[in-house]
């Protein structure tokens, strides 16, 4: 009997050796390459601008949709309630408005928003290609 | 007594549990991880008086039919490029004033012609055209 043949479950975990091993390869790519964090909602349609700007780190998101509903953090508001929403205290909110939105459901947003110093507010905006 | 100071037994963990748990950690960052580099852009909202020493800002109107027009003094004919915007404002504060039924993008796409042609814009409250 060949005794480099093992038998029972020292057997199966080493056929599972290889597989543990892409695993964890797989596992390293994803916590290495991979960045966790808030991403807008995939019904929203970013509008465009060609710029070398920053990756954008979102600590608030602030949702216009097309058809002109706000979302707080994807918890849909109603525009008078944003003021109390957003609080009194210094916060850095990022719109995500869809490109279609109107100019006046936008202002509706920026209305509440305009005269606090306080808000960092910036625009998520899409790839342009 | 004597069995306390016999030397432990090493004892060969299975890989069947190293695995799973393995396994659950590669879910939750194939599910949570993002490779998508989001960008923001700054918008600096025009506040409610932008009268400036420079006298009123020069405002550049657009419209939903994608016509760029610039109220200084009087109503400009559409433009099409920054520098006539520019040469229009003749070095006032430029406003950006879209039509309430305007798009974002088309908004966007404003800024972004004036952005590359190095004029600083900010955004203004929007417009009604009259009789809509």
């Amino acid at each position: 009997m060949n005794p480099l043949l093992k038998h029972g479950s020292t057997a199966s975990d080493d056929n599972m050796i290889p597989l543990i091993n892409i695993v964890f390869l797989l596992l390293i790519f994803f916590m290495v390459a991979g960045q966790i964090q808030k991403r807008p909602d995939e019904s929203i349609e970013l509008p465009t601008y060609q710029t070398d700007a920053n990756d954008a780190v979102i600590e608030k998101m602030l949702t216009l949709t097309s058809d002109g509903r706000v979302r707080m953090n994807n918890e849909e508001v109603a525009v008078s309630e944003l003021a109390s929403m957003v609080g009194r205290s210094a916060i850095s909110l990022t719109l995500v408005a869809d490109k279609n939105a109107t100019a006046k459901q936008l202002e509706s947003v920026l209305s509440v928003l305009r005269g606090r110093d306080d808000i960092s507010l910036s625009l998520l905006i899409g790839d342009d290609s | 007594m004597d069995a306390l100071f016999l030397p432990r037994r090493s004892k060969k963990i299975s890989l069947t549990a190293l695995i799973d748990v393995v396994f659950i950690l590669l879910m939750f960052f194939m599910l949570t991880s993002s490779f998508t580099h989001w960008q923001s852009l700054s918008l600096p909202s025009a506040s409610a008086s932008t009268t400036t020493q420079d006298g009123p800002p020069a405002l550049v109107l657009v419209y939903a039919s994608n016509d760029i027009r610039v109220l200084t003094d009087h109503l400009s004919e559409p433009v099409d490029s920054a520098q006539a915007i520019a040469a229009l404002s003749n070095g006032r504060k430029i406003v950006i004033s879209a039509e309430e039924n305007a798009s974002v993008q088309q908004i966007l796409s404003v800024m972004n012609i004036l952005d590359h042609a190095g004029v600083e814009s900010t955004l203004g409250q929007p417009f009604q055209l009259e009789g809509k």
